[in-house]
């Protein structure tokens, strides 16, 4: 079996067209400009703060230090992070609403949100 | 029973020098997730010469070992996911006997970053982690053709009468 055949032809046109899909649909995506930034620490909603206003947060756990968030002209992204890898710090600046940065090992997303309730819910347990 | 041991020991060997390279190099697209995936290599060129068995057995280790060494709690929880519903995927399209090594591969890669989003998700109770899913999607599809075309090629060469 060393050659493709027409099956292989067929998953891969499938796949190649849910990628196309997929990010048109990421990238075409419109994007609302939102107010409020929503952080969550394992699942439960810790605090929002307004993205009008500069700020640094330290998020914490228990007075530890976890992440720090910096909201600045209108943008909010991860200054600094006690976890190994920093992803959270890569992940850019968010202003849009439903962009988000998270820190998987502290638990931690930061959502973009509106001041009236989100239209998604978290996941129940 | 002696020379497989050891034949699977090597393997193991193998996909844990993979882990540790792969650590090595700075992969980052912007999302949560996305590896390099070199030990789906060793894995799903284990799945070729030995079989689902083995190569369930030496992902498994793999991840345990590798969590071990190198990593956490959380991690081995992320890695187990995504390379159980990969090899799970590749097992069962290879039974089919329908498709190729390299089309196995890029559905294996898919599946590998579809099942550590989902297992996020879980973790930390939010939705919006779905978000990632195109880029996800596209990235283990990439990564998936890639790491095949580099298990065909040793395939090809590395035939299996050497193997045990």
């Amino acid at each position: 079996m060393k050659k493709m055949n027409r099956w292989d032809g067929v998953l891969l046109g499938v796949i190649l067209l849910l990628a196309i899909v997929s990010l048109l649909t990421y990238f075409l995506w419109p994007k609302k400009s939102a107010d409020t930034v929503e952080i969550s620490i394992d699942g439960n909603i810790w605090n929002t703060f307004s993205l009008d206003e500069n700020r640094e947060v330290s998020i914490q756990v228990n007075d530890n230090v976890t992440n720090i968030l910096v909201i600045e002209n209108g943008e909010a992204y991860m200054k600094d992070a006690a976890c190994p890898d920093h992803l959270c710090m890569k992940q850019g600046k968010i202003s849009h609403d439903g962009e988000s940065i998270v820190c998987l090992p502290n638990k931690v997303v930061v959502v973009v949100t509106s001041e009236q309730a989100s239209e998604f819910d978290s996941i129940a347990k | 029973m002696k020379k497989k041991v050891g034949f699977l020991g090597v393997f193991l060997a193998l996909a844990l020098i993979c882990s540790y390279v792969e650590s090595l190099i700075p992969f980052y697209f912007g999302v949560p997730g996305m590896k390099l995936g070199l030990t789906n290599i060793v894995i799903l060129l284990l799945l070729y010469y030995s079989g689902t068995k083995e190569a369930f057995a030496i992902s498994i280790s793999r991840v345990l070992l590798a969590g071990f060494m190198f990593g956490n709690a959380f991690s081995i929880l992320y890695s187990l996911a995504g390379g159980l519903l990969s090899l799970l995927i590749m097992a069962l399209l290879k039974k089919t006997k329908r498709f190729h090594m390299i089309t196995i591969s890029v559905c294996g890669g898919i599946f590998h970053n579809l099942g550590q989003i989902m297992v996020a998700v879980f973790v930390v109770e939010n939705a919006y982690l779905f978000a990632y899913f195109p880029l996800l999607f596209v990235g283990g599809a990439v990564t998936g053709l890639l790491i095949g075309l580099i298990a065909n090629e040793i395939y090809k060469r590395i035939k299996k009468q050497y193997t045990v």
